[in-house]
């Protein structure tokens, strides 16, 4: 008799996780190649005093954060997934709303308080096996498991 | 093993999602950049601003996330582009480096010399050696009044493992033609004479280095005399030899190409077209400047709200 494989989904490996994370980011960021090279071009706002740049500066950086946020956000709500977590066969779990995809990934707003997730989510992650920010948008990460 | 449910995706076709957003990304970065770009310089007489950081060298491989030398090739590239772009009035030299190899300091001085727009040095931390050539062949040199400048010198020292091989008993088995070819091997001692020919080819070169400076910068014998002790200055003290016109950064570069040219300046940094890896970090570094400057603002505002002495 043929055996029948079973998928079930659990939550997601930490490795897995990260190396998704990482993937992503490194693809949105390609695709920002253009307003990520303004800083290399225009660093004047530490050093010129120049108000003007300084603002520009600002303003991109919020700009790339911003759409670093509405790619994860976009992605795991209407496709389910990023594209690292698809190659890395992970998935957002349960039924989610735009508004807790956008939780999930509050921390790259780079403003206070905000960006002190960038220390507490890997901590949480690393010791609770779950960000702050999932657990506040009750959302999960799954990863797909065949059993025979 | 716990088994949950997932949400099933709201479109049909991950590749199409993942192709929309990534061109969404791709088309508002080119967009803003392209109108950063061009609003940059609107408003205000360009001025282009070329940073030397770093020593001197002819040419410099970028590293992974930053480059520290200060390429010639790369600045006299600058130097001829915006010299040719009709949209920068002035160049604005903006130099920290310790100065670095005589060829590589010359082809920048050359260049600066051929630039037809109104060039002006500005000495940061460090402008001292081939830097301060650099800087000498500018038509105004601003520095801040504790900036590292002159050392109009040249140096040729180098560490000898001669008696350190004898110890150790590892014999340099000398093989060549012709008297001088291996003049300056640290694996031998020096002889007198080849001293002799070393020292004279460094004085060359300190009179040629000197000489260029001194007629830049017009110096009075008095202060050649000063200078060519190859002494550093601070940046008061320059002032007082010559060596720099005015004390100050870049409000009183602005100050000056105001009221001697007549320009309004709206600066813009110029730097050659970075790597992916150079670009990502210095977003890293401006993000954290941001992330770090957001933390103590709050900090601040917060202990000044609710702080009292008495």
């Amino acid at each position: 008799m043929p055996r029948i494989a079973k998928t079930v989904w659990c939550s997601a490996a930490l490795s897995k996780r990260l190396f998704s994370f990482i993937l992503d980011l490194f693809i949105v960021s390609v695709c920002m190649f253009p307003l990520l090279s303004l800083f290399s071009q225009s660093n004047l706002s530490f050093d010129a005093g120049s108000s003007d740049v300084s603002g520009q500066l600002l303003f991109v950086s919020v700009l790339v954060s911003s759409l670093f946020w509405a790619y994860f956000s976009v992605m795991e709500f209407y496709a389910g997934a990023t594209i690292g977590m698809r190659v890395l066969g992970l998935r957002l779990g349960g039924d989610n709303t735009f508004v807790r995809c956008l939780i999930r990934h509050a921390y790259f707003l780079p403003v206070f308080p905000f960006s002190l997730l960038w220390f507490v989510e890997p901590l949480a992650l690393l010791f609770r096996g779950r960000r702050v920010l999932e657990m506040l948008s009750k959302t999960v990460t799954v990863e797909e498991v065949k059993l025979l | 093993m716990n088994d949950v449910s997932v949400s099933k995706p709201r479109v049909k076709s991950f590749f199409q999602t993942a192709v929309f957003v990534l061109l969404s990304v791709l088309v508002v970065s080119f967009l803003v950049s392209s109108l950063l770009d061009a609003d940059s310089l609107a408003g205000g007489d360009g001025v282009a601003v070329i940073p030397v950081k770093g020593v001197i060298t002819i040419d410099a491989a970028s590293g992974f996330l930053d480059s520290s030398v200060a390429s010639s090739s790369r600045i006299v590239s600058l130097i001829e582009s915006a010299d040719k772009d009709d949209s920068y009035k002035a160049i604005v030299l903006d130099i920290n480096s310790p100065g670095g190899a005589p060829v590589a300091s010359n082809e920048i001085v050359i260049a600066v010399k051929k630039a037809s727009k109104p060039v002006v040095a500005l000495i940061r931390e460090t402008g001292a050696s081939g830097a301060y050539w650099v800087a000498s062949a500018a038509d105004h040199v601003v520095a801040n009044s504790l900036s590292i400048t002159g050392s109009v010198g040249v140096i040729g020292s180098y560490v000898e493992f001669a008696e350190f091989l004898e110890e150790y008993n590892v014999t340099y088995r000398r093989l060549v033609v012709g008297e001088y070819k291996d003049l300056g091997s640290p694996f031998r001692e020096l002889s007198r004479s080849e001293e002799d020919v070393l020292q004279s080819k460094l004085n060359r070169m300190g009179e040629i280095f000197l000489s260029d400076v001194v007629s830049n910068r017009n110096l009075s014998d008095e202060h050649k005399e000063v200078v060519s002790t190859a002494v550093f200055f601070l940046g008061v003290e320059a002032v007082e030899v010559g060596l720099v016109d005015e004390l100050g950064g870049f409000d009183e570069v602005s100050d000056y190409l105001l009221d001697v040219h007549g320009l309004e300046a709206k600066y813009k940094r110029l730097s050659v077209r970075t790597g992916f890896f150079e670009a990502l970090s210095s977003f890293g570094s401006s993000h954290g400047y941001w992330v770090g400057k957001g933390l103590s603002d709050s900090v601040f505002s917060s202990s000044r709200g609710g702080g009292d002495l008495r």
